[in-house]
C-alpha cells in the first residue's frame, strides 16, 4: 500500500530550509526523485519539487554532486 | 446578484491588501565581514525592513556555512565568487507594495551573496526533529544471490565434519 511521507508525518508544509528531509528524496547525484519511487501524493511531490528548487538556488544542495 | 458577488471579492481584496501578507527572505551574507561585525550588519539588515513598516514575525541569526556548489556576485562591477556565505532567514508581514519595496532595497544590497523571498505561513514551517520512522523514498529489493557451490564430494564433506567434531 502507497503511503505519502508527509500526511504519514503530518507534514503540511514543506521547508526549503529542512535540508535534512530533502535529501531523503534526492539520488546520491542530487537528481529529483520520481513520484512512483518516493509514493508521495502528486500535491505533495509538486511541493517537493519547488523546496528542492528553491534550497538549491540558496545553495543548500546542490544541482549536480559526483 | 452578480454584481454583489464581485464587490465582495473586491472588499476582500482591499481587506487582504490593508492586513498583508507573511513573506520569508533567506539570504546570504558574504564571508568576507568578520564575525564580531556580524551583529551590527544583521540589526543594520533587519533595519531595512522596520523602515519600510514590515512586522517581524520570526527569523534565525545568520550562521557560517558551506555552499553546496560556487557563486559568483558581481560587488563594486567586480565579478566574486563565494563558497561560504553566513546564511539566515526572517519571516515578516507587509503589504505587496512594501514587499516590492523591500525587494529592491535587497538587490540593492552589496552584502548578500543571494537571497530568495518568498510568500509563506504564519506557522513554523519547519518539521520538528523526530527520530527516523519511514524512509522517505523505498527502496528497490534486492535478490540475495545464492553463492554457487561446485559438485558437491563426499570425501571433501566427511573431512569438513571431522574437522568440526575435533
Amino acid at each position: 500500500m502507497k503511503q505519502d511521507y508527509f500526511s504519514l508525518n503530518n507534514i503540511k508544509h514543506i521547508d526549503y530550509k529542512d535540508v535534512e528531509l530533502l535529501r531523503r528524496f534526492i539520488t546520491p547525484s542530487a537528481r529529483m526523485i520520481a513520484r512512483h519511487r518516493t509514493d508521495v501524493t502528486a500535491k505533495n511531490q509538486r511541493k517537493l519539487a519547488i523546496a528542492i528548487k528553491r534550497a538549491r538556488f540558496m545553495g543548500l544542495l546542490p544541482y549536480i554532486a559526483k | 446578484m452578480a454584481k454583489a458577488k464581485v464587490s465582495v471579492d473586491i472588499d476582500e481584496n482591499i481587506e487582504e491588501e490593508v492586513k498583508g501578507s507573511v513573506y520569508e527572505v533567506g539570504y546570504i551574507i558574504v564571508p568576507t565581514i568578520a564575525e564580531e561585525n556580524l551583529g551590527e550588519e544583521v540589526t543594520l539588515f533587519k533595519d531595512m525592513f522596520t523602515e519600510q513598516g514590515a512586522t517581524f514575525i520570526s527569523d534565525e541569526y545568520p550562521k557560517m556555512m558551506e555552499l553546496a556548489y560556487e557563486m559568483s556576485r558581481s560587488i563594486a562591477n567586480k565579478k566574486q565568487k563565494f563558497s561560504y556565505g553566513y546564511f539566515g532567514w526572517v519571516k515578516f508581514e507587509c503589504s505587496t507594495a512594501q514587499a516590492r519595496i523591500i525587494k529592491d532595497l535587497l538587490d540593492k544590497n552589496e552584502k548578500l551573496v543571494r537571497y530568495l523571498m518568498i510568500k509563506t505561513v504564519r506557522e513554523s514551517t519547519l518539521s520538528p526533529k523526530r527520530p527516523y520512522k519511514t524512509e522517505g523514498v523505498k527502496r528497490r529489493s534486492t535478490t540475495h544471490k545464492v553463492e554457487e557451490t561446485g559438485p558437491i564430494n563426499e570425501e571433501t564433506i566427511d573431512k569438513e565434519i571431522d574437522a568440526l567434531i575435533v
